[in-house]
């Protein structure tokens, strides 16, 4: 009975070392993941309160859920820092431009266009300047296959700023756009509205 | 009175444009409408209606001229028109100091034979430290005046002739003043006060006008007071008038004014009390163009510049998206614009200047959004050298 206890003790053993090894490693795995994804994780300022903390973590928890760039966030609670905003302000500005880009991403998607961060954050910048979410899916959608709309989505807002309707801008680009046109063709637009302006033509 | 009392209203436009942009490079058309009352020293009343149309050329802080009408229709059926020209230059020297000119002249035709005209010409020496300017200057000006007369001629009745009776006035003045701008951490807020002082010469008699005009922007409101005192022999006045103008719309801006005017003493015109109310529609403009250094060097190739006009400014720096929202020093140019030539990735980023180490500050003609902040932001994209036919890095505002 004895030798059987110890025969199985030592059959066991092995089992449970490992086991203990494993659950070491799988320990160890999980502190550097941990470890790693702190490292990664965009900055919550330290000085915030635990609610404020909790709800910027959300945030970016959500840009990883949705696929859009946490340094934007990041950069959102950088200038609310420098400019010393309240915590408040800059978690709800960390929200806005969160929600903007889960916008914009998700109504290029539909439109069939699978945009980088560069252009993820481009339209939620133009969501800013007055771009709308259904603006931003008719641009992907008339924008050749493989282009960058991020000059684009910069034009429209410019071109509105300049006194050019929001309508008669997005024309203006998709047509740009439709022609294949370059970044450079796209900014001349721009050029052109500014000057018609100094010229007194709007 | 009339004259005065359109000039008020163009002031306060003026004053409320250029805190809004603070530099104004554009056309900008306006169609101003106002009704008002006035009574002379004489206890003379007039109700009038006045359209006033004008375009502005330029930069308001370098160099910009203007072109004005007014037609002003009078209770009694009577008329006047008008039209003037303005142009204003500044040249940078050096250490805060600017030369400054001043040109202006007009003239107007009434329904009853009257005729004025003015013409004036300031060159003033300008030195700004900090938020404080103070200058001076000499101001040389001439009016012409001419008023038909009927008298009756002969014993029979009806009989008359009428006479021309002109005068033409030249007025040389030193001039002395100082402002005073103050500017808050909200881009929205702002005030100046400014006082001047002006000796003038009218033939052999010494008229002195000293002034205080006082201005306050809190976002669609601006509020402008001016107060003052003429001394002249066997003449002690005072004036003052008063107005509040409020933008409804972009573009649109209602205003009430009143107050007390003195003899204009070039034209002979009589002083008086006036009380007005208007409109004035803006279009055109746009955004102003983004400052630009002036002796300095070039672009660095492969670096994108960002300047702001802040010559009363001590210390400038620059942060944004680029460099998680660190401050940078900007450099001063002599035109008081400060520029930083920075190493940017192509993308697009937000970006604001630091202006004494706490006003958050756009550039005038940048393309911004309210940050969500309480104040602004402005965006800049870095365009890929590779994307494009330019051999640079370029920046696309």
């Amino acid at each position: 009975m004895r030798v059987h206890m110890i025969v199985a003790a030592l059959l066991v053993t092995p089992a449970i070392v490992a086991a203990q090894a494993t659950g070491r490693a799988q320990g160890s795995a999980n502190a550097a993941a941990a470890a790693h994804a702190h490292a990664a994780a965009p900055s919550v300022p330290a000085d915030f309160s635990a609610s404020s903390r909790v709800r910027l973590e959300a945030t970016y928890a959500r840009a990883r859920e949705h696929h859009v760039p946490e340094s934007a966030i990041q950069n959102r609670v950088a200038e609310g820092e420098a400019k010393n905003a309240s915590e408040r302000a800059v978690v709800a500005s960390a929200a806005k431009v969160e929600t903007n880009m889960e916008d914009a991403r998700a109504a290029m998607v539909a439109a069939g266009h699978d945009p980088d961060d560069d252009e993820v954050q481009a339209g939620a910048y133009a969501m800013e300047r007055g771009v709308s979410k259904a603006q931003i899916g008719t641009m992907a959608r008339r924008a050749p296959r493989g282009r960058s709309l991020t000059v684009a989505f910069d034009a429209v807002t410019r071109l509105n700023e300049h006194g050019v309707g929001l309508t008669s801008a997005l024309t203006q680009v998709q047509a740009k756009l439709d022609a294949h046109a370059s970044d450079a063709a796209i900014t001349s637009l721009v050029t052109k509205a500014g000057a018609g302006v100094k010229l007194g033509g709007g | 009175m009339n004259k005065i009392r359109c000039t008020t209203c163009v002031m306060m436009v003026l004053v409320a444009t250029f805190a809004a942009h603070g530099a104004a490079a554009q056309t900008t058309g306006q169609l101003q409408v106002g009704a008002g009352t006035a009574t002379d020293a004489r206890g003379i009343r007039s109700n009038a209606i006045t359209l006033a149309p004008s375009v502005t050329f330029g930069d308001a802080t370098l160099a910009s001229a203007a072109i004005s009408g007014s037609a002003t229709f009078f209770q009694n059926n009577a008329w006047a028109l008008g039209g003037g020209a303005a142009a204003t230059s500044r040249a940078p020297i050096a250490g805060g100091f600017d030369v400054a000119l001043a040109a202006d002249g007009s003239g107007s035709r009434t329904s009853y034979g009257a005729t004025f005209a003015t013409a004036n010409l300031t060159p003033a020496l300008e030195w700004t430290f900090r938020p404080v300017t103070v200058y001076a200057g000499t101001q040389a000006a001439a009016g012409y005046t001419a008023v038909s007369a009927t008298t009756s001629t002969g014993p029979f009745p009806g009989a008359s002739s009428t006479t021309l009776v002109s005068h033409t006035r030249w007025l040389y003045a030193p001039v002395y003043g100082a402002r005073l701008r103050l500017l808050g951490d909200d881009p929205s807020v702002g005030a100046e006060l400014a006082l001047r002082w002006e000796p003038m010469h009218v033939g052999d008699t010494v008229v002195t006008d000293r002034t205080a005009n006082a201005a306050l922007v809190a976002g669609p409101i601006t509020l402008a007071l001016s107060a003052g005192q003429r001394t002249a022999p066997g003449e002690r006045s005072t004036f003052g008038t008063g107005g509040v103008m409020l933008d409804v719309l972009h573009g649109v801006t209602l205003s009430v004014s009143g107050g007390r005017y003195p003899a204009d003493r070039l034209t002979g015109a009589a002083g008086g009390n006036f009380m007005t109310a208007g409109l004035s529609l803006r279009v055109g403009g746009g955004l102003p163009s983004l400052p630009t250094p002036r002796g300095v060097s070039a672009v660095p190739v492969g670096a994108t510049r960002l300047a702001i006009r802040a010559p009363s400014a001590q210390r400038v720096e620059v942060a944004g998206d680029w460099n998680d929202w660190v401050p940078v020093p900007a450099m001063r140019a002599d035109n008081g614009v400060w520029y930083a030539d920075l190493r940017i990735a192509p993308g697009q980023y937000r970006y604001a200047f630091r202006i004494d180490g706490h006003a958050w500050r756009v550039p005038g003609g940048a393309v911004a959004v309210d940050d969500g902040f309480g104040g602004k932001s402005a965006y800049v994209t870095v365009r890929d050298a590779s994307a494009t036919d330019t051999s640079t890095a370029k920046e696309d505002r």
